[in-house]
């Protein structure tokens, strides 16, 4: 490849492939009836950066969730990094199982994705459906005298994440053939008392190919998608 | 509450009134503290071998005066061939691509300087502001700016534009576009134009980098459209691409040009040619007796 470009590509890829994949699925376990939520997120696609190497690209967001029932919580995040490129991107929606069984369940989070730029009104939204499977395998409990035991729940949980754009024409007419855009993830879920923390692993697009992006994403599938780390901290809110 | 929603606003505020915007990555740039053309032992676009030498005494440097913001910036230029032809001959014009500067490009102006015999066509190529020893920052309004002093330049020695072909490569087939598509703003009209490794647009590098639909305006204030412009291009047009260019890919970007382009067009398609590499892939006297013929029918 040339290096012609390679400094625009490398900061163009990562933050447009970020895009889709700044995140990882949310609420795979809904909070319980009445809690709320703060969270912050870390993490995006990794890809080969020359003279660094291999590394998840840092994309940030913060946000809120709220459990409405004991099966279903409503959230919303802010996605920081956008914001220093003028463009606010929030997602919306919620999480809703759909399934339970003894330490396990299903969950849907049906989401919408919106990014406004702030400059010139130019916007675009991404309805995403996700769908995981949890399982807590380990639950440990302790009460203290003092009252200040704790409550130990580690899970995992593995899932599809669907991006759907729904723009049919892009740029000089072009037809769009990236209608949807499907992910894989798997993760694990730390969670002692009021603190979540959740990481997880993604292959992104692994249906689409890679090779045009010019940036060298790693991915288990060769010259498709790619693949994202995640990792984010949830704090139970009193 | 009250004051983490003030707090939260003024970052928030802050976040998003420092825009960042990635224009500057478009431009490849390296400086220079002086041009070493074949003593230059840095990476260059291709290797030309001995038979492709220029001799001193047809390589002429230039600077001129770019007037930006009321201030006055030097844009150098590198002329090969008999600058008193320039009345009486054919000159090609040749807008380089965004990589560091003339030094780099300089194998290729000793190949155009080839075509045909040696001398037959003057090659004038420029560094844009920014690149080589051009003074100033890069920017897509200077880019076009220098284009127009080569131009001018050129036109006071007497140059004509059925005599001027203009040659962009990659980022300079942006310059090229420009002045063929808006010949009233500029000194001269080329009468063909030839475009190697074109890219469309802007925005259709950010569309190309990802898989959803995003507005250029979320990453970029670049204005380049090439797709459009060259839809106002009468003159003849000659599209060169290495099927193999997984940069900026033929089915995204020079093909959206050509098939846009009204009027005469020609297409060559490389196989085995990337980005940079068509001359290579297609061979130094292939690649030339293309060019050759399409200037000269």
């Amino acid at each position: 490849m040339s290096r012609a470009f390679l400094k625009l590509f490398i900061v163009l890829s990562l933050f447009i492939f970020g895009i889709f994949s700044c995140a990882p699925s949310r609420y795979v376990k809904p909070l319980d009836k009445g809690q709320h939520a703060l969270q912050v997120n870390l993490g995006g696609p990794i890809a080969k950066v020359p003279g660094i190497g291999a590394i998840p690209m840092p994309l940030t967001s913060v946000g809120y969730g709220y459990g409405m029932k004991e099966n279903f919580t409503l959230f919303g995040n802010l996605h920081t990094t956008s914001l220093l490129f003028g463009v606010g991107q929030v997602d919306v929606g919620a999480a809703y199982r759909c399934w339970s069984g003894k330490n396990m369940g299903i969950t849907l989070q049906p989401t919408l994705n919106v990014a406004v730029d702030f400059y010139n009104g130019a916007n675009r939204f991404w309805p995403q459906l996700d769908a995981n499977y949890y399982w807590d395998y380990n639950e440990l409990k302790s009460k203290a005298k003092n009252g200040k035991g704790f409550h130990k729940i580690r899970s995992v949980y593995g899932g599809i994440s669907n991006w759907f754009d729904p723009y049919l024409i892009e740029s000089q007419g072009r037809k769009n053939e990236q209608f949807w855009i499907p992910s894989l993830q798997l993760g694990h879920i730390w969670q002692k008392n009021q603190w979540i923390y959740q990481f997880e692993a993604k292959f992104l697009a692994p249906i689409y190919s890679n090779e045009d992006i010019v940036v060298n994403y790693p991915s288990a599938f060769g010259n498709r998608g790619a693949l994202g780390a995640y990792f984010s901290i949830y704090y139970k809110l009193k | 509450m009250k004051k983490i929603f003030v707090i939260g606003l003024l970052l928030l505020a802050s976040l998003t009134a420092c825009r960042k915007r990635l224009d500057s990555f478009l431009f490849n740039q390296s400086e220079l503290t002086t041009y070493q053309l074949d003593n230059y032992a840095g990476e260059v676009s291709i290797e030309v071998g001995a038979e492709y030498a220029v001799p001193d005494s047809m390589i002429h440097r230039l600077q001129w005066n770019l007037m930006e913001d009321g201030k006055s910036t030097q844009v150098h230029a590198l002329y090969v061939g008999d600058m008193s032809r320039i009345a009486l001959d054919t000159v090609l014009l040749y807008c380089h691509g965004n990589k560091d500067h003339m030094d780099f490009y300089w194998p290729r102006q000793k190949l155009y300087a080839h075509m045909g015999q040696l001398g037959r066509f003057g090659i004038l190529m420029f560094d844009y502001p920014g690149f080589g020893l051009s003074e100033g920052k890069p920017t897509e309004e200077n880019m076009y700016a220098s284009t127009e002093l080569a131009l001018s330049w050129l036109k006071s020695q007497g140059l004509t534009n059925d005599r001027l072909v203009m040659m962009g490569f990659s980022l300079g087939s942006a310059a090229v576009c420009e002045v063929a598509g808006n010949p009233t703003r500029f000194s001269l009209n080329a009468s063909k134009i030839i475009l190697e490794a074109p890219f469309a647009s802007a925005e259709i590098l950010i569309q190309d980098g990802g898989l959803l639909s995003i507005p250029g305006s979320f990453l970029v204030d670049l204005k380049i459209d090439n797709a459009n412009e060259i839809k106002k291009v009468s003159a003849p047009l000659l599209w060169i691409h290495g099927l193999d260019d997984s940069f900026l890919t033929v089915a995204h970007h020079g093909q959206l040009v050509f098939d846009n382009k009204p009027g005469e067009k020609e297409k060559e398609l490389v196989p085995g040619g990337e980005h940079e590499t068509t001359p290579t892939a297609m061979g130094y006297t292939n690649y030339m007796n293309r060019i050759l013929s399409f200037i000269t029918q």
